[in-house]
């Protein structure tokens, strides 16, 4: 049966290498889609789940630190969090301070200047929520502000920028109408929708960003070994024991990125959710229309080879391994299109190995149904068609 | 002789209320073991309708159709399927090769339908091609063959499953006087070496001095069919 129905697709190879084409071309449409998605799913918790914190406090009701707008007085917090549940909290990290705030940076080279999109994070090195030394691409961290906090204390205007700002070492950025030197480079540094974050210290951030403002945005927390972070924002959360009383919440890390991943991408990405969907019904479409248009001209054919005895289930095998051949072809072409157009993207596009391999499935699975649907035609021909003309 | 395919009654309406045309009207007809019957009469008689309904290609609206002494159950998809591979050969008059089959290919096709595979199938398509004189053709598609020669892989295809019987529509309206005398002389070669009972609807007077039997039909009904002496009457018209 094999050389059969390789000899028709040979005889046919035009409609057989445009068919393998418009799939390949919806199918590499739907996996950079799904590509997108997973990119920004991966940026959305980068840098959550980067920081190794367990649990993140932010303003009661206020969204939280990365989808609304949180102020905390650290001060108050960082002090009664730490004490709460005696050895929960991780004697290093411990409580961590960080500012976490959008901004529109400017950068200025030969008298040009440009504005650009960043997150600035502002934390305390040596604590959670941002990069330490061996983090670094190249540069330095920038030189940490000293003893307690006091908003008349001269900070360094220095940074840590991720590579893809594109900014080299001693260039300097203007953020909220202060320069800051670029000390060092980090990679792969991204939140949402490929914005590069800008790292600085606590303190710096609080000068640029919050106008000299004793808040940071959200305080970041490294529970014990052992320690089920849930429980100890069960903990915080308690009215009576925990840090209620100062209006905060606290959320887990899973909570916090399922937060992040619900406002920044499940939600925008719906629309692209539905293109997909309809991008695999045009896919099957465009099969079964395509079989459809083949079987119609084979009826003779067709005909002919049930009058020598074939049964259906023949007639449909050798149409369905030409169908799951070009699908297979198509998709995997699709796939090889896709991973190359992926440099030249202008935004972050990811595949999954295990998303691309099921969605490689499903695509053929797609086609496939696609083919048999239309296929059926095929059942519904008379062999008496074989004394009707020729083949 | 045995009877091979008997029809029994057979009728077979088309359309129905006043557009209802009656192709077959009730025909008893009986083929036996290596005979040559030419089926004959004018177009629109019922001859490929007959035919068809005897070749298990085409339900019966009446009467039944008895093949090697087992009843045909029209109803059966899967059962008139496997007759089709296994007992009967259909030859066709525009020949019906696939296309993008070789000479060889067309006749593997009919022996795969039957779930021969494989060298053994190879060997079948070689001989058969053989047979019919087109050894040195067998890589050939039907576009690169003459019109004889396609004719003579639809019986190199036709005799694939060593069928009981080969029904053959109009073999030669397509080919010229000298192809049409070659084919009469391999279906006379292939009846001598195969005993198979051949079934030819045909035009061609030139036939029917091959024949054994020649049935004329008119309006749906054998009008004429003159009996061999040695066989039993199998042929009744109404």
């Amino acid at each position: 049966m094999r050389r059969f129905f390789l000899k028709d697709m040979a005889y046919r190879r035009m409609r057989v290498v445009l068919t393998a084409l418009g799939i390949a071309v919806l199918s590499m449409l739907i996996l950079l889609f799904g590509g997108i998605m997973y990119g920004l799913r991966w940026q959305a918790q980068r840098y959550v789940t980067w920081t190794g914190a367990d649990l993140w406090i932010s303003r009661e009701r206020s969204g939280g630190v990365f989808v609304g707008f949180s102020l905390v007085n650290p001060e108050q917090v960082q002090t009664a969090a730490q004490f709460i549940g005696g050895r929960l909290i991780d004697p290093i990290a411990g409580v961590s301070p960080v500012i976490f705030a959008h901004a529109r940076p400017t950068i200025r080279r030969n008298g040009v200047v440009t504005e650009v999109k960043a997150v600035v994070v502002g934390y305390q090195p040596g604590k959670l929520g941002g990069p330490t030394r061996t983090h670094l691409a190249r540069g330095r961290l920038f030189v940490a502000s000293a003893g307690e906090y006091a908003p008349e204390q001269q900070v360094e205007m220095e940074c840590v920028v991720a590579d893809s700002m594109g900014v080299e070492i001693g260039e300097t950025i203007d953020v909220g109408g202060h320069d800051l030197k670029v000390v060092g480079i980090i990679d792969n540094m991204v939140f949402v929708f490929d914005t590069p974050i800008i790292f600085m210290d606590v303190r710096t951030a609080q000068a640029v960003v919050l106008m000299n403002a004793i808040y940071v945005n959200t305080l970041i927390v490294k529970t014990a070994e052992g320690q089920d972070p849930a429980d100890v924002a069960e903990m915080y959360n308690d009215p009576q024991r925990g840090i209620r009383r100062f209006e905060v919440d606290t959320h887990t890390s899973e909570e916090t990125v399922g937060n992040i991943l619900r406002n920044f991408v499940d939600e925008p990405m719906r629309g692209v959710q539905f293109l997909r969907v309809m991008l695999w019904l045009a896919t099957a479409i465009v099969v079964g229309m395509i079989t459809y248009v083949t079987t119609m001209e084979k009826t003779q054919e067709i005909g002919v080879m049930k009058a020598i005895g074939a049964r259906n289930g023949y007639v449909l095998r050798l149409i369905l391994w030409q169908v799951g051949i070009t699908s297979v072809v198509g998709v995997a072409l699709g796939l090889g299109l896709a991973m190359a157009a992926i440099p030249a993207f202008p935004i972050t596009v990811v595949l999954n190995p295990t998303e691309a391999v099921v969605v490689c499935l499903l695509s053929v699975m797609v086609c496939v149904v696609g083919g048999l649907v239309a296929a059926r035609r095929a059942l519904q021909v008379d062999p008496m068609v074989a004394f009707r003309g020729e083949l | 002789m045995s009877i091979v395919i008997e029809g029994v009654g057979l009728t077979k309406t088309f359309g129905d209320g006043g557009g209802e045309v009656t192709a077959v009207d009730g025909i008893d007809i009986a083929l036996h073991r290596g005979e040559l019957t030419i089926v004959s009469g004018d177009s629109g008689c019922g001859k490929t309708t007959l035919i068809s309904m005897l070749g298990c290609l085409l339900t019966p609206t009446t009467g039944e159709v008895r093949l090697d002494g087992e009843r045909v159950a029209f109803g059966d998809m899967k059962t008139l399927a496997r007759l089709r591979s296994e007992k009967i050969g259909f030859v066709f008059q525009m020949f019906n090769l696939v296309p993008y089959l070789t000479a060889a290919e067309n006749v593997l096709l009919a022996l795969d339908i039957a779930g021969v595979k494989g060298s053994a199938a190879e060997a079948r398509a070689s001989e058969l091609l053989a047979e019919v004189g087109l050894a040195h053709r067998m890589d050939h598609r039907p576009t690169q063959l003459s019109g004889g020669e396609k004719q003579r892989v639809s019986f190199a295809r036709a005799l694939a499953n060593r069928p009981s019987v080969i029904f053959a529509d109009e073999p030669t309206a397509n080919l010229d006087s000298t192809q049409s005398q070659n084919l009469l002389e391999l279906i006379r070669t292939l009846r001598a070496k195969h005993a198979t009972t051949v079934v030819i609807v045909t035009h061609h007077l030139s036939l029917h001095g091959e024949a054994d039997r020649v049935i004329t039909m008119r309006d749906g009904r054998i009008v004429e069919g003159p009996v061999p002496p040695d066989q039993p009457p199998s042929v009744s018209a109404e």
